[in-house]
């Protein structure tokens, strides 16, 4: 039904009329609405009528092409009328606001005006997530010293849960990237040391390479990837459902019941994977070392074990203990952040694996020079 | 203030950043009534039920709860008055991770010393208390919205509390278990005398439990009319007033 109306114009002494006839309907408003267009267009000022007595079936896309109708006259100060529709069609117009429709809705939040507002808006809401996350710290802290003052206040079977989710459950992951770094870094070494005959210094670069820096911060972004996203997920749905809201009616503190548990448990977790995560670092390059470098499985050990000390494998561990309060306390942080719906988890669910990940490389920086002042 | 005044609203005044939602909002809880807040959707009933529960604090005047001053109080002081309520949020508001049980037991292991098999004994009567007996070991996603309701409340009720607040006990409830609940209510109301603070809008709710409403109003941002629902439904003259208790059109005049 491609072209089931016709409109014609007559005109008379009262003004003009506009005769609407057959369907107006989802499949032909396209060409409905370029001709109600170019009609009004071309008619002579004055009032108009609009005569539906030929409409025999009219949808709310047809609705809407009368709405045009409406539009074009109010926009020219012409006087409408609409008239003859059959009962079904006078059913369906009389339910329509013709005038109310034409107006745009309000926006909630209309668009700043100009690139300065706009840059002002962003600053204060920077400010507003900065010191939301200085009121965190201090609630976090809070709890922290109230759990090591009453230890007995912490559930351990919550704690044991998280430990196994943040920590056991992430030893394949952590094994798998930090071998294949281990090899990745053993190969480049090799390349460049190769050249001086230094074969041998392959292992001192994978030992305190994964030890002191690789290894903490790939295990430090697999803990934000994989656990900062499931604290946030996990507590923003909470929000969302009124359980954090019954959490504090009854008078229990968030902070001690949803993000202590989770917090301490990436704090334990944490040195053990990266122990893990170091140890099959260097046998990724003991693998690397013996099949291309020649070196012996002695040889390649022994220079790890001479070329690392305490102090390095301790810097690795306060760094990587860092990393994890930072992932996990952020991802709580936002989870509690939510506001609203689904698309608020997603949004903070996000949020937390991006702030963990910023956060983990700058804290990592600092930490590097420190050190080294150390 | 005298003694048979549980809440106290003193001079109100709530909102979010800007948008003030209520302004100078006074009114008194008797102790053991059943005091209903109602209105239209959107007049602030459920802000106005989180400032009394104290999950949001007012931008201007006080809530009072048995003599103790909510809205200035911190720390233990803070606990120690959340402690004498209980709440039942619209969804029930369990936790998804631990058993029906487990979710009334959390309350007494905070709060309580008790041995375990005493806990387990409390949280069993408690359960039986909503007809949840046998459910105790079903985790909130494995039941329906109508036992979920009754679960929140045996929570609720977990420290016996002597105040009980409700936000829309009915919204979502077929008509059978919202009169279950609207029995359970009025139980709790004469066999325990537990006063009783309801948010909703459901009116056959409201005539089953309400001793004494108050109206809120959306324009005015105070109170439209207070008394017993009954009463306002007869000889209510403001047209809103009429036309909410008489579930009739705001436009159809007298």
């Amino acid at each position: 039904m491609a072209q089931d109306f016709d409109i014609t114009q007559t005109h008379d002494h009262r003004g003009t009329c506009l005769a609407v006839r057959g369907v107006l309907a989802v499949e032909n408003a396209t060409p409905a609405l370029a001709a109600v267009r170019a009609a009004v267009a071309s008619l002579p000022a004055g009032a108009l009528t609009v005569d539906l007595s030929g409409l025999r079936y009219c949808d709310a896309a047809g609705a809407a092409v009368l709405c045009e109708v409406n539009r074009a006259c109010h926009d020219t100060q012409r006087s409408l009328r609409f008239t003859g529709a059959t009962a079904k069609v006078q059913g369906l117009l009389s339910m329509l606001n013709m005038d109310l429709l034409a107006r745009p809705a309000c926006l909630l939040h209309p668009p700043l005006p100009n690139v300065i507002l706009r840059l002002g808006a962003a600053g204060l809401q920077f400010a507003a997530d900065t010191r939301a996350l200085l009121f965190f710290v201090e609630d976090a802290l809070m709890a922290l010293g109230y759990i090591l003052l009453h230890p007995r206040a912490i559930r351990r079977r919550e704690l044991l849960l998280y430990l196994d989710r943040v920590g056991v459950d992430a030893v394949p992951i952590t094994m798998l990237v930090n071998f294949l770094l281990g090899v990745t870094l053993a190969f480049l070494g090799a390349s460049q040391l190769r050249q001086f005959g230094a074969n041998l210094y392959v292992a001192d670069l994978v030992g305190i390479a994964m030890a002191q820096e690789i290894g903490p911060i790939m295990t430090g972004i697999l803990i934000a990837g994989r656990s900062g996203a499931a604290f946030a997920a996990e507590i923003g749905t909470m929000k969302v459902s009124e359980e954090v809201d019954a959490l504090e009616a009854m008078g229990f503190d968030p902070q001690r019941f949803l993000v202590m548990p989770k917090v301490l448990a990436a704090l334990i977790a944490m040195p053990c994977l990266l122990l893990i995560a170091t140890a099959t670092g260097i046998i990724g390059g003991a693998l690397v070392s013996m099949a291309f470098l020649d070196l012996t499985v002695f040889a390649y050990f022994n220079q790890v074990y001479n070329a690392l000390t305490l102090w390095m494998i301790m810097q690795g561990m306060i760094k990587a203990v860092a990393f994890a309060v930072l992932a996990a306390g952020v991802g709580c942080m936002r989870g509690l952040q939510v506001r609203g719906g689904a698309e608020s988890v997603g949004r903070y669910t996000t949020s937390a694996v991006v702030s963990g990940i910023f956060l983990i490389i700058i804290a990592n920086a600092l930490f590097t020079i420190l050190f080294q002042y150390l | 203030m005298p003694d048979d005044v549980l809440i106290s609203a003193r001079d109100l005044t709530t909102g979010y950043g800007e948008q003030i939602i209520h302004e100078h909002l006074s009114f008194e809880v008797r102790r053991g009534e059943i005091f209903v807040v109602v209105g239209v959707s959107g007049c602030g009933k459920s802000t106005l039920l989180r400032h009394l529960i104290g999950l949001q604090q007012p931008l201007a005047g006080e809530v009072w709860l048995d003599g103790e001053n909510l809205t200035a109080s911190s720390g233990a002081a803070r606990t120690r008055i959340l402690r004498k309520f209980g709440v039942l949020f619209q969804s029930g508001a369990l936790f998804g991770s631990l058993t029906l049980a487990e979710n009334i037991e959390l309350l007494l292991d905070e709060y309580t010393r008790l041995p375990q098999a005493t806990k387990e004994v409390i949280t069993r009567i408690k359960l039986a208390l909503v007809n949840l007996s046998g459910y105790e070991n079903y985790l909130p996603s494995q039941i329906s919205g109508g036992m979920k309701k009754r679960a929140g409340l045996a929570r609720a009720m977990a420290l016996d509390p002597l105040l009980l607040f409700f936000d829309e006990p009915s919204a979502g409830l077929d008509p059978i278990s919202s009169a279950e609940l609207d029995r359970l209510i009025l139980q709790l109301n004469t066999s325990l005398g537990a006063t009783i603070v309801i948010v909703t809008h459901e009116l056959a709710s409201i005539f089953a439990v309400a001793q004494r409403v108050i109206m809120l109003d959306k324009d005015s941002k105070g109170i439209l009319a207070e008394g017993r629902p009954a009463d306002l439904r007869d000889h209510a003259t403001n047209p809103v007033v009429h036309a909410f208790f008489n579930r009739e059109l705001l436009s159809a005049a007298p």
